[in-house]
């Protein structure tokens, strides 16, 4: 080794070459056998490679000998020269293997070369300081690539979480906008049915109104037929009055014509008692009595009108006592339906608004809804587009989450400490 | 006299019931209203019951049931003529009176032979003509004889 | 003989007892009234007369064989009656010896039939 590491080096060839060049120069100056023959046979030995060689100081002399200690002073000290550069280059070597190891090793932390050389120290300590910042940054990355990994990691998750969650919500928007598309259609029908009910509520109203009106005229009708009725009664008992009025006038004009008729019978009778002279008195006598008669006969008939229109008023005033109990009780219905109506109304017209306000507000409903199926729509495409880049984002973290372990592992080489 | 070649009687006529019938007029002093009767205890059932007249207790005789033809019904126009004969008088009840007739003797008929029990208290029938209606002329002397005798043999 | 028809001289009025048997009014001598007694089942009634509604009240009077009771509906009380307005039953009529007359008053719508008491009672025995 001691052997090839002067080879390998080409640091110490130039400085090896350079001596012998010079030697070269000067033993071409010496064919001839000559004093400094010894001198010159130890310059060829040492050129030879053999650097132990000395000039023998016992066979020269004078000049010569000079010279041949003068050279000996040389080699010696080209010798120790030598040696320090050996050791220094086995120094050199040790560093750098211990470099190669540790560049190849990964482990930074055996670096503790150390020399006395003067030379190679101001060496050693840059390769020192260049290995410490490598152990730094070697550190560093390693706690940057842990940190890096568990950021990976935890950017995975929240990829993995935020990609479900997109999904989820996907699922979520999509229910929503069925949802409020039904909603849409339902307030649609709300709206129509609401729509629906308003008109009915205005024909109902109408009617209603109607009914109301007719009401009153039947309740006016009923009024003037129960005025009309109690006028109707106090006509029957004023008739009444008078018709048994006239009948006991027919009474006296009866009991008058009877007693007239007995009158003249008995006049008659007289007069027969009274022979001839009595018979003209006879005559008008039977004269009298036919007229008695004739008025009792009208009396009879008009006692038969008389019972006629009794029972005819008796009829009018039964029929006109019912026609005012039922007209009573009509116009207590009429006033009962009125009331009724008068309910149906209120409630028709507060249906009526209801029915409007509910129509009005289902029809800005469907507007909103619409609205909101749209927004919905807009929110499901963007959603979708989060969920497309979650996914992406969840691949990227993925990866990054692999490259950070695989630089994890890298760094895991290297020894820092 | 133009009467005496054509001799007449004056009958009191009347109707009670389905009968028509007549009374010379000598033997009626009055007519009256039938009035309020008071009925009399164990009486033949023709005699209705009694009245009081100017003073007289009338008995008052049911020609319907006298001659067995029914019963009379006393009414607000039923009348009572003052029936006289000899000392003997009687209120009899017609539910009408029809007047006095003069009849013509000559259209007095005698009455039917064998006819019923009423037979033979009349005097004679006379015929319906014109306006007239047919009248059974009655007795009326005869027939409150009969009468009291009915009465009394009881 | 108390007879209705024969007052006391010197008298022109006779007190008459109103009385009801059934709806029919009738009078007799009030002098033949002993008292107006409540009616017992055995007491007189005369069907001739009308059938009392319920007979409570009996006109007790004197008779050769003792009181007689006559069943009657109610008393309707004692009025002077003028002898004029009296009258004999006429003989014609054949009626029952009790009824011995009328009175015709005035008061009356209808003749009242005088009955004699004391004939009711023999009346009475016969049957």
């Amino acid at each position: 080794m001691s052997l090839e590491t002067p080879n390998e080096k080409p640091a110490g060839k130039p400085r090896a070459g350079k001596k012998p060049a010079a030697s070269k120069a000067g033993t071409a100056a010496a064919p001839a056998a000559s004093p400094y023959k010894p001198v010159t046979d130890a310059l060829l030995s040492v050129l030879a490679g053999n650097l132990q060689t000395r000039v023998p100081r016992e066979i020269l002399s004078g000049e010569a000998a000079e010279l041949g200690h003068l050279l000996n002073q040389v080699l010696e000290q080209f010798a120790a020269a030598e040696h320090r550069k050996q050791v220094a280059a086995q120094e050199i070597d040790q560093a750098l293997d211990s470099l190669i190891a540790l560049v190849r090793e990964g482990d930074l932390s055996r670096w503790n070369t150390t020399t006395e050389d003067p030379q190679l120290g101001p060496l050693l300590e840059g390769f020192g300081k260049v290995i410490e910042t490598l152990r730094t940054f070697v550190r560093e990355i390693n706690e940057a690539a842990l940190r890096l990994s568990s950021s990976a990691n935890q950017v995975l998750a929240a990829s993995t979480q935020h990609e479900t969650s997109s999904t989820e919500q996907a699922a979520a928007i999509h229910e929503t906008t069925a949802t409020m598309e039904e909603l849409k259609h339902a307030s649609a029908q709300i709206a129509e049915n609401a729509g629906s009910v308003a008109r009915v509520a205005e024909e109902t109203l109408g009617a209603a109104r109607a009914g109301r009106g007719a009401i009153g005229e039947f309740i006016q009708a009923m009024q003037q037929i129960r005025s009309d009725g109690v006028a109707v009664a106090d006509s029957i008992a004023k008739l009444s009055k008078r018709v048994e009025r006239i009948g006991t006038v027919v009474e006296v004009i009866d009991e008058i014509a009877d007693r007239s008729d007995l009158l003249a019978l008995n006049a008659a009778l007289e007069g027969s008692r009274a022979g001839e002279a009595g018979k003209g008195f006879s005559i008008v006598a039977a004269e009298m009595r036919r007229l008695a008669e004739n008025v009792l006969d009208s009396t009879k008939e008009i006692k038969n009108l008389i019972t006629e229109i009794r029972e005819a008023t008796a009829a009018a005033a039964g029929a006109a006592d019912a026609s005012k109990s039922a007209t009573e009780s009509g116009e207590k219905l009429g006033a009962v339906a009125a009331q009724a109506v008068e309910g149906i109304l209120s409630g028709v017209q507060e249906t009526s608004d209801a029915a409007r306000v509910i129509n009005l507000a289902t029809q800005q409903q469907r507007t909103a809804t619409e609205q909101v199926v749209a927004s919905m729509a807009e929110i499901e495409d963007v959603t979708r587009q989060t969920t497309q880049a979650s996914k992406q984002a969840t691949g990227a973290a993925a990866e990054l989450t692999q490259l950070a372990g695989r630089l994890a592992e890298l760094i895991k080489r290297f020894k820092a400490d | 006299m133009a009467t005496q070649a054509r001799p007449e009687q004056e009958f009191f006529c009347f109707r009670v019931g389905d009968l028509r019938l007549g009374v010379p007029s000598e033997n009626v002093l009055e007519v009256l209203r039938a009035g309020l009767l008071t009925p009399l205890p164990r009486t033949p059932s023709f005699v209705m019951g009694v009245t009081g007249h100017r003073g007289v207790v009338l008995p008052v005789v049911d020609l319907l049931r006298f001659l067995s033809k029914g019963e009379a019904r006393i009414g607000p126009r039923t009348r009572l003529f003052v029936g006289v004969s000899g000392s003997f008088v009687a209120g009899v009840v017609a539910d009408t009176v029809l007047g006095l007739r003069r009849i013509p003797v000559s259209d007095i008929l005698p009455p039917p032979l064998g006819g019923d029990a009423a037979a033979e208290h009349l005097l004679g029938v006379v015929q319906a003509s014109g306006t007239q209606e047919a009248i059974n002329l009655l007795n009326f002397t005869k027939l409150l004889q009969t009468a009291r005798q009915r009465a009394v043999a009881r | 003989m108390n007879d209705v028809l024969a007052p006391e001289p010197g008298t022109d009025e006779v007190d008459i007892l109103f009385f009801l048997i059934g709806d029919a009014l009738y009078g007799t001598d009030a002098s033949q009234v002993l008292r107006i007694d409540r009616s017992l089942p055995e007491d007189i009634t005369l069907p001739d007369l009308g059938l009392p509604h319920r007979g409570l009240r009996a006109l007790v009077f004197d008779t050769p064989e003792g009181e007689g009771h006559l069943k009657v509906d109610a008393v309707n009380g004692v009025r002077s009656i003028p002898v004029a307005a009296l009258r004999r039953m006429p003989a014609a009529v054949a009626a029952a010896p009790y009824a011995v007359g009328v009175c015709l008053d005035e008061q009356a719508p209808r003749p009242v039939l005088l009955i004699d008491l004391v004939e009711t009672a023999k009346t009475q025995g016969r049957h």
